[in-house]
């Protein structure tokens, strides 16, 4: 068991610090932030301001995270980090300024606090120089990328005196609080990410001048069919701004020799950044850079690379199949193949000095830059042999790992002992996975499914765990999903101790119910379809939650609709920090009517933060629900009521699976599933009360007829019915047939059909 | 027939619901501080106070068990000391003294604390759990709840443009500017201790300007002309009175700063419940053989400027009568505890300016009216 980080410090409060400083307060630490003294009566102002700026940028996932973060001034609060079990150096990159700050930390640091800068550009052993041999042992490099809330990434560099302890309390502080993927680099200029990550876009940007293709050309080839975000390469160096070419490329390529393939695509030199740069023309921050806005029409303008002028944007697209656009004999086929050739020849002559191990430079890559895969997948994928070949055939160096590659099956292989990536001597070896990360793609693999349909799987995670997966598009909820709850909820209880609700769907765990199907059925006016399709519902879920094994809701990203009352029904959730909830049905002109009201309202009288009586859990579920808001993280869903204190928060997204299996197997010692909840709930006083809240809203303009409409039978459910008394508790049966017949008049409004087809037609809400 | 004498007047500092100073501060422990403030700057002892009459609007949660008990007890008055608590809504405190009144004119007790406390910071208005009567329709729940909507509807009855009201509610903050400036809201605030802190002054005062008060949205409807500048803040706060017979304050040496003279309340429609003051004003000042013309001073609440233009245009009020040291849209309107904050002040501007007779009223939600004539001592 390592260490605990319970208090941490952090030094330099720019956009960087400030970000790492609230992540650490997102993940439940508390935080001093420092920076310099301002100059007015207010000493601590820039750490402030620092942390505003976070609160801003919606660094922070919730209120209660700012309120862990504590400003000061180094120059006079400095002693306070004696309590930090890690101080984060994040002031600006200059040498002396770092080694001035760490003589003096050493000074006040507590004994083995360790001490981590998040420099990009400067080697550790610079900055250890004449450091006492204490600080070398707890000394690192934490290198986070911006914004630290969302960049998984973390590179981790050690020293030759770094003791392992060290290294290890920050890897997992790293991963458990912070939520990061820590990948290990070398001591070499700029690591991993960056190192292959300038390089790459110095190629893209260099050869797409040579080739003679436009700006949208080179965004479309250089995007999608690498895997690479859509901003390409120019709208790329729009977002981070090209006025940072200078400092970045320029410092990595002082710090390289001069036979690194950097000096041949030298982005400083080129003469079109240089004139960007004397123009003012950075990129958004400038509102204007490779694109813009045009000033006044709004119109999307792109730079003309020829002449340096802005003209319409223009269409663009690219062959997906890199194999085959590599071949295609045109300007965009050969800019294709000089980017990929470049950057993947790079990367095998590298390699071996800046990693101990290949899936770590592809790690990096994808999770520092948003590749969908890093250059040795990407070169699996396209064929490490057609890439060695055609090098060879032009005459160019092909380097020796991936010669290796060539003739000896790629970068990666699967084995009956699982999944294998070739290490940097070109050998195989088992893919490392940290302790408590669990893969679902790997379970997958190995099968066999112990059930399923198109829409759902079940698996077996091992030590009598299932998971149900759901795999439609978004995750929407259609019959196959809740055909595959209910088949869960009877099958599991046979043959394992537990159930995990959980997938690896990058957006969304759940989109909400099948929007597709409900539209078709209204349409149709199949009403009686529908009404079917709410009982199945209704009744999957209620199995789930009565089933004799314990069902844990491991959720990541989009929950929301459907989607979310699945997870209401679990006896725990265990959800990634960054998912975003809500019961947001109203905008479809509907209420949630898979028994997700009747969650809501019992969640709502069981907390005790709010004071007590009849309309305590209608009146919070009911402005809940009517809100009809995604929450913006996992800290937010608990304060707005869909987590419950003693659901978990998983900071980083890979851990997520093997904590909710863990979880999961907590809760199966003496499992007794939960009873049916009874509340007692206003009746038609309740009724009234909450009306007058939504005429409130009306005659402020801030409800529309429909919503006004669905808020009346939402009001209807959540004060119990017509003939609720608050002496009289209903059982969660009674509430779900209140949501039954509210949804059956609902359907039938010929204004829900047009919101749900709104919906579906342009993806936002119509508040007819 | 013994005759009723304000004797003493004491308040908190009045600060926002939620964001302000004392919003972590129990409403009964707020309370005790200004009974314990008001006893010591009169200098009676408690034994010989009969009962504590104590306004609240919303007696629940922190706000309940009886606060008119409680807050005599915290204060540390001796335990034979009564105390009731009063529920007239926003009138609940000119209530109070008028219960005092009466209990002295019908020989039941010399000496009274009476007053009011509101934490709206810790018990919302309307309380926890708005229950009304399912008998009744939207409207009829709309127009007793929504006091806003009520607002915007005198406005619109009585023609009153949203500049009209901007500038009534910048009239309102320029005064109270001037009065915290020149020391004159001080004398009647009591500072609080809160934690480490002491909370000396007002909170709710705004440096405002037409310009930025134009700028504000409608706060309860669309369209609307009523905005969060235009109407009183949720405020916290609490206000004591010593209402006693001349003899009373004789015998302890306090200045009597002026007579409770009439008093009426009145009802109108729910609807239109910032009228409320019209009749109640005609009636208590018909009790008094008054006219307006005989009047020196007015404290009207301003829960809405809408509503108080209405009334001070019905009630022929001049503006130099009205609310001369600001009103409840700079001031705040702790509910229970305004009406006390009304009747101390009026009688504290009859005693200060020399004046003959003042009224304190107040529109209270539901559609009704309050009024105290008071003579000076």
């Amino acid at each position: 068991m390592e260490r605990p980080v319970r208090k941490v410090a952090v030094i330099g409060a720019g956009s960087m610090g400030s970000g790492i400083a609230a992540q650490f307060a997102n993940g439940g630490v508390p935080v001093l932030l420092l920076d310099v003294a301002g100059r007015g009566a207010d000493r601590a102002a820039p750490a402030r301001a620092g942390v505003e700026r976070q609160v801003k940028a919606q660094g922070f996932m919730a209120p209660s995270a700012a309120a862990l973060v504590s400003v000061g001034c180094i120059e006079d609060d400095l002693a306070a980090v004696a309590d930090a079990d890690w101080i984060v150096e994040a002031v600006i990159e200059d040498l002396a300024v770092k080694r001035d700050l760490f003589a003096r930390l050493d000074a006040v640091r507590k004994p083995g606090a360790v001490v981590s800068s998040n420099t990009s550009t400067i080697p550790l052993a610079r900055l250890t120089e004449g450091a006492s041999d204490a600080f070398r042992r707890d000394f690192v490099i934490t290198h986070f990328f911006n914004p630290p809330r969302h960049m998984r990434l973390m590179e981790l560099v050690t020293g030759p005196d770094t003791a392992p302890e060290t290294a290890s309390l920050v890897r997992a502080a790293a991963e458990t609080v912070l939520g990061k993927t820590v990948v290990d680099c070398r001591d070499t200029p700029a690591f991993i990410a960056n190192r292959l990550g300038c390089y790459w876009m110095s190629v893209a940007a260099i050869e797409a001048l040579r080739h003679g293709l436009t700006v949208e050309q080179a965004d479309a080839v250089a995007g999608a069919p690498f895997g690479v975000p859509r901003t390409g390469i120019f709208g790329l160096l729009d977002l981070i701004g090209i006025d940072l070419v200078p400092l970045v490329w320029g410092s990595l390529l002082n710090a390289l020799p001069a036979g690194d393939a950097h000096h041949r695509h030298d982005l400083t030199a080129e003469p079109l950044i240089r004139r960007l740069i004397a123009e003012g023309r950075i990129g958004r921050k400038a509102k204007g850079g490779f694109y813009r806005l045009a000033p006044g029409s709004k119109a999307r303008e792109a730079l003309d690379l020829a002449t340096g002028d802005y003209r319409p944007q223009a269409e663009a697209t690219a062959n997906r199949d890199l194999a085959a656009l590599i071949r295609q004999d045109d300007a965009a086929g050969r800019y294709a193949w000089a980017v990929l050739s470049n950057t993947i020849a790079y990367t095998a002559e590298v390699a071996g000095e800046i990693a101990d191990d290949m899936a770590a430079i592809d790690t990096a890559m994808r999770l520092g830059y948003g590749w969908a895969e890093g250059p040795f997948a990407l070169a699996d994928r396209v064929g490490c042999a057609a890439i060695a070949e055609r090098l060879a055939a032009e005459g160019r160096a092909v380097p020796p790992l991936l010669a290796t590659a060539a003739t000896q099956g790629g970068f990666y292989r699967r084995t009956a002992a699982g999944r294998e990536v070739r290490g940097t001597t070109g050998a195989w070896t088992p893919a490392r996975r940290p302790q408590g990360v669990l893969d679902l793609a790997e379970v997958k693999e190995r099968g066999p499914r112990v059930a399923g349909n198109g829409s759902a799987s079940l698996w077996d995670l091992g030590d009598g765990v299932a998971c149900l997966e759901f795999h439609t598009k978004m995750n929407a909820i259609d019959q196959g999903i809740l055909a595959m709850v209910a088949e869960a909820a009877e099958r599991v209880p046979a043959g394992f101790r537990a159930l995990v609700l959980y997938n690896d769907n990058p957006r969304a765990f759940s989109a909400g119910a099948n929007l597709g199907y409900f539209v078709e059925r209204l349409e149709a006016e199949d009403f009686a379809a529908l009404e079917r399709f709410v009982a199945e519902g209704q009744a999957a879920f209620r199995a789930l939650k009565h089933a004799p094994v314990p069902v844990v809701g491991a959720p990541a990203g989009l929950a929301v609709g459907g989607g979310c009352e699945v997870l209401l029904h679990c006896d725990t959730i265990q959800a990634h920090a960054e998912t975003y909830m809500g019961l947001v049905e109203l905008k479809v002109g509907i209420i949630p009517g898979w028994r997700g009201t009747a969650e809501m309202l019992l969640r709502w009288d069981r907390r005790t933060d709010r004071p007590a009586g009849p309309m305590k859990a209608a009146q919070a579920a009911f402005e809940t629900i009517a809100g009809a808001r995604i929450t913006s993280s996992a800290l937010e869903a608990r304060a707005l009521g869909y987590l419950r204190p003693e659901d978990g928060i998983t900071m980083g997204r890979d851990r997520l699976l093997g904590d909710a299996k863990a979880r999961a197997l907590a809760l199966a010692e003496g499992y007794r599933p939960p009873e049916a909840g009874t509340i007692a709930l206003p009746g038609p006083s309740g009724r009234a009360s909450l009306m007058n809240l939504v005429q409130g809203w009306r005659r402020a303009g801030l409800a529309s007829p429909h919503d006004e409409l669905v808020a009346e039978w939402l009001a209807g459910v959540c004060s119990g019915g017509p003939g609720a008394d608050p002496l009289a508790p209903l059982d969660e049966d009674a509430l779900a047939a209140l949501e039954r017949a509210a949804l059956a008049v609902l359907i039938r409004e010929p204004a829900t059909r047009t919101r749900i087809r709104h919906m579906l037609d342009t993806g936002k809400p119509l508040r007819n | 027939m013994k005759h009723a004498y304000i004797a003493g007047y004491v308040r908190s500092p009045f600060t926002m619901a939620r964001k302000g100073a004392l919003a972590g501060m129990r409403p009964d422990d707020l309370g005790a501080a200004v009974i314990r403030a008001l006893l010591e700057r009169t200098g009676v002892p408690g034994d010989e106070i009969e009962d504590v009459v104590w306004g609240c609007a919303f007696p629940e949660g922190e706000q309940g068990l009886n606060i008119g008990r409680v807050v005599g007890m915290l204060a540390g008055l001796p335990v034979t000391v009564a105390g009731a608590t009063i529920n007239r809504w926003c009138g609940s405190s000119i209530q109070a003294v008028q219960m005092a009144a009466g209990m002295i004119a019908t020989n039941s007790g010399e000496a009274f604390i009476c007053g009011g406390t509101e934490c709206m910071s810790r018990v919302p208005m309307m309380g926890f759990n708005v229950l009304p009567n399912p008998a009744w329709s939207r409207q009829e729940v709309e127009d007793y709840i929504s006091v806003g909507i009520t607002a915007e509807r005198v406005a619109e009855r009585f023609g009153i443009s949203r500049q009209e009201q901007d500038a009534f509610g910048l009239w309102s903050q320029t005064k109270a500017a001037a009065a915290q400036r020149d020391g004159r809201l001080a004398a009647e605030i009591a500072p609080i201790r809160h934690g480490d802190a002491l909370v000396e002054q007002d909170g709710c005062v705004r440096d405002t300007s037409l310009d930025k008060l134009g700028t504000l949205k409608p706060a309860f409807m669309e369209g609307g002309t009523v905005t969060a500048g235009t109407s009183s803040p949720m405020t916290d706060g609490a206000t004591a009175l010593l209402v006693c017979t001349r003899e009373f304050a004789e015998r302890h040496g306090l200045t009597l700063l002026a007579r409770v003279k009439s008093f009426a309340v009145s009802g109108c429609e729910a609807g239109v419940m910032g009228l409320g003051p019209i009749e109640s004003c005609r009636k208590a000042m018909a009790r008094a053989r008054l006219t307006m013309a005989d009047i020196d001073i007015v404290e009207m609440n301003e829960a809405f400027a809408a509503q108080a233009m209405a009334c001070a245009r019905e009630l022929g009020i001049p503006d130099e009568m009205l609310n001369v040291d600001g009103g409840a849209i700079a001031l705040g309107h702790p509910l229970g505890a305004t009406g006390g904050r009304l009747v101390g002040k009026a009688a504290q501007l009859l005693n200060r300016t020399g004046g003959r007779h003042a009224i304190a009223t107040q529109c209270i939600g539901g559609g009704m009216g309050i009024a105290m004539v008071l003579e000076g001592a």
